[in-house]
């Protein structure tokens, strides 16, 4: 079908509708046209001859019997030689429409009809005279020479009794015929003219009439073709949905199914098929088989369910389970409509079945995990809050309104309420460490603030809050939980109190000592046995002395509530001195100690008093644990606008396990033990404790055996 | 002629602290009267004049404190008189109240050895 006939003869492109003849057919007809018209011609100029060479016969005819007539006429007076009588004569050829000529028998023109003879040449070279002279008559067609005109001549030889006395020439215009001819021709130009129009305007109709049904011919041929296309493609895509939807239903686990009541006919689709475990077609799906999936505990429901739909003709929807030949157990959404015939009576039902195993799955766990969330947070006595910074919404737990004695209906659950709900004196503090969080890249911030109760009462609270963070570290969300620690705050008030207390007794005894041995030792006449006995129960007393002050200031720096007098402490001044205060110990020790300050202005806003107690106790461990005859570097620098001090001993080092623990209280690494036998372990811890205080870091490096350095960094700016 | 003997009151319960401050500062050649309250203290303080008076805090009877207050605001002999704190307390509010009733030291007893307790009070008097 695909292919053309008529196409082949107009050299379009398929499907152009607008065909034109080709060249060929309008070649064909040009050709046609011309051949008519020669045809035509030629036959025209056959007809015109003809009718000249009749008319002319005609008029030669003519001619040859008016001349004889004429000549007989004339010979009389022709041989009287009397030429007014010839000239009469000739005058009367004229009305005829004849020329009549006389001509003597040496050529002289005599009389003529239409002339003047005298001017009138000789005539003797004319071929009709001489013919005439010669033969008695003579014929010639040719222009006059005299007028010009065609003319036909006769000449007759003029003969009276005997004697030649000259010729008559009689002629006939051929101008006479014109008319005629004339006539005739304009007939036949005219006609030809016409049948030419005529056969151009039956060409074009014919070849538009010819083209048109080309065309027409054409354009159904192509209509065809496109139908034909049309329906290969919508075939092919009918093919294609068929396959999409299922490959559709494959992917959404989304099978079809029909059931004829009447004949209980089932039909399943692949992905039905499929969603049991089955490959398509191997089984043939009835109803039974349909049952014989359906999980036993909900046999009895389906039942009902499809009676029921059957019954009511609504469409019905319900979750079940069915059991795979493997044992595996789907959860399928099934639904369905009931299609009744005119009568209202169920004919057939139609539905679909969504495997929602995942999903059920899903909603399970999540239940299960919603559950276990509402358990523990009843369990957990803190109170749990969830905030997206940058928003004034925050989600509380019930615990904060049942710790604290508010009611979820009094509080607006904004961020700032709870601020407002924190002690004055920790509002500031809180919210500035919060914005310091914001902007860092640290996951976990622990805060510690008063917050009051309904009873106006405030409880103390430990807030530990984790940020969620994005890419470029900004916090996206911030959970914590509140702990209420206002009874071990008490309570660490208590054991601060008290180690307090006990420090403030310890040390009346202790001075008791102190003095008495003082004096013990300025007594005279003392053996030299009590002397040194005397002198080492000082120092004994002396490292008392030092573990209760060192107690006194851990217990105070923790209990917080230790008042700093902040002021421009001068590191290398502070060091300097106290290096000067243990010149003894040092010398004693044979180590060699020098301080470098890169900034010898470097000074920090702190408590003198602290900050000197904490560098008394790094220069003393770098001088204790160092063995006789080391070196000790103090080297102070600005770093990261802070101030660092740092000492760097050439001692018996920290083994790695210990470097975790060092800034703990009462922990002494094994080895400084052995070295160093007593020693309370406080010393460090309260070098953090102070150095913290003033917000900045300690840290420590070193390798075992061959030195440490112990580093602390306070800001420059001033702290709070 | 021998000068007159600078004469030194010490308000202390501990009696060893007591003994051992009296015998140091009298070798120094101070002349030293004890009392052993706070009460008894506040007795001798606002009725014999004194040169110096060494304070303890903590004591019965009557605090260390509310004696100064009282010395203080008792007019003649010894309203003026430099007072020394000697404690065991390193409170600050101990620290800070004593400060505002013009006392001239504050000491540790613990931290403070009987050799710098003279060099103190002999730079006090000269």
């Amino acid at each position: 079908m695909s292919e053309m006939v008529a196409p082949v003869l107009f050299a379009e492109r398929a499907g152009d509708p607008s065909g034109t003849p080709s060249r060929l057919l309008s070649r064909l007809f040009g050709g046609l046209v011309a051949g008519v018209v020669a045809i035509v011609a030629v036959f025209a100029w056959i007809v015109v001859s003809r009718e000249n060479a009749a008319g002319r016969a005609e008029l030669q005819v003519h001619l040859k019997q008016t001349g004889t007539l004429v000549a007989e006429l004339l010979a009389p007076t022709l041989a009287s030689g009397d030429s007014a009588a010839v000239a009469r004569m000739a005058d009367v050829a004229r009305p005829l429409g004849l020329r009549i000529t006389v001509v003597a028998v040496d050529g002289r023109v005599l009389a003529d009809s239409s002339a003047d003879a005298a001017k009138m040449e000789n005539h003797l070279d004319r071929p009709e005279i001489r013919a005439a002279l010669r033969t008695g008559v003579g014929e010639a067609r040719r222009a006059s020479a005299t007028t010009g005109e065609h003319q036909l001549y006769y000449a007759v030889a003029v003969v009276r009794d005997g004697a030649l006395h000259g010729v008559l020439r009689i002629a006939g215009s051929d101008a006479d015929l014109a008319p005629r001819e004339a006539s005739l021709l304009h007939t036949l130009e005219a006609g030809l003219t016409a049948l030419v129009i005529a056969v151009l305007c039956m060409g074009f109709v014919f070849m538009r009439g010819i083209e048109q049904k080309f065309r027409r011919e054409k354009d159904l041929l192509v209509e065809r073709h496109r139908l034909y296309e049309e329906l290969k493609a919508n075939e092919a895509a009918l093919v294609t949905k068929e396959r999409r939807l299922s490959e559709a239903q494959d992917i959404a686990r989304l099978g079809s199914w029909t059931w004829d009541v009447r004949t209980n006919a089932v039909t399943w689709s692949d992905s039905l098929y499929r969603m049991f475990d089955i490959e398509p077609g191997t089984i043939a799906p009835t109803f039974d088989t349909y049952m014989s999936f359906v999980h036993p505990d909900e046999l009895t429901f389906i039942s009902d369910a499809l009676g029921e739909a059957l019954r009511s003709k609504e469409p019905f929807e319900y979750d079940q389970r069915i059991v795979r030949r493997d044992g595996t157990v789907r959860v399928v959404h099934a639904r369905g409509e009931v299609l009744t015939d005119a009568d209202g009576t169920p004919t057939m039902l139609v539905g679909t079945a969504l495997d929602v195993t995942e999903r059920a799955l899903a909603e399970d766990a999540q239940r299960r995990s919603e559950e276990r969330f509402q358990l523990a947070m009843r369990a957990t006595n803190d109170a749990l809050w969830d905030w997206v910074p940058g928003t004034n919404v925050i989600w509380l737990s019930d615990a904060f309104y049942t710790l604290f004695g508010h009611r979820r209906a009094e509080m607006m659950l904004t961020f700032d309420a709870r601020i407002a709900l924190m002690h004055p004196e920790d509002r500031e503090a809180v919210a500035a460490r919060v914005d310091d969080f914001l902007r860092s890249d640290a996951a976990v911030l622990t805060c510690e603030y008063r917050i009051r109760r309904a009873d106006g009462a405030y409880a103390w609270v430990s807030d530990r809050a984790y940020a969620v963070r994005d890419g470029q570290n900004q916090p996206l969300r911030m959970i914590g939980s509140m702990m209420d620690i206002t009874v071990r705050k008490a309570a660490d008030r208590m054991k601060s109190d008290f180690v307090s207390f006990v420090s403030h007794q310890l040390r009346t005894p202790l001075s008791g000592m102190n003095w008495m041995l003082e004096l013990a030792s300025e007594a005279s006449g003392l053996p030299d046995e009590a002397r040194s006995y005397i002198a080492e129960a000082r120092e004994s007393a002396e490292r008392l002395g030092g573990l209760v002050n060192d107690l006194l200031d851990v217990s105070r720096l923790e209990s917080g509530r230790l008042v700093l007098t902040l002021e421009d402490v001068h590191l290398e001044a502070v060091t300097r001195s106290v290096i000067d205060e243990a010149r003894a110990l040092i010398a004693e020790r044979g180590h060699r100690i020098t301080v470098e300050s890169r900034n010898p202005s470097a000074s920090v806003h702190v408590d003198a008093q602290l900050m000197r107690q904490a560098i008394a106790n790094l220069v003393s461990n770098a001088i204790k644990y160092t063995p006789a005859g080391g070196t000790i570097q103090v080297i102070i620098t600005r770093e990261n606008g802070q101030q660092q001090w740092t000492v760097i001993d050439s001692g018996i080092g920290i083994p790695k396990p210990a470097q975790a623990q060092l800034f703990d209280k009462f922990f002494r690494a094994d080895n400084a033990v052995a070295m160093v036998t007593e020693g309370t372990g406080l010393g460090l811890h309260l070098v953090r404790l102070i150095v913290e205080q003033f917000g900045g870091t300690v840290w420590c490096d070193s390798e075992e055996g061959q030195g440490t350095k112990f580093s602390f960094a306070v800001p420059v700016a001033e702290v709070v | 002629m021998t000068e007159r003997k600078k004469s030194i009151l010490l308000v202390e319960d501990d009696r060893f602290l007591r003994r051992a401050c009296e015998v140091s500062l009298t070798r120094l050649g101070f002349e030293v009267t004890s009392a052993n309250d706070g009460e008894e203290g506040l007795r001798l303080a606002t009725s014999e004049p004194f040169d110096l008076i060494l304070l303890d805090l903590l004591m019965p009877k009557k605090p260390g404190i509310e004696v100064l207050a009282e010395l203080r605001a008792a007019g003649p002999p010894n309203a003026n008189v430099p007072v020394m704190i000697l404690s065991n307390s390193s409170r600050e509010e101990d620290k800070r109240r004593v400060v505002g009733l013009g006392a001239i030291g504050y000491y540790v007893k613990a931290n403070l050895s009987l050799k710098a307790l003279g060099d103190e009070i002999q730079k006090l008097f000269s």
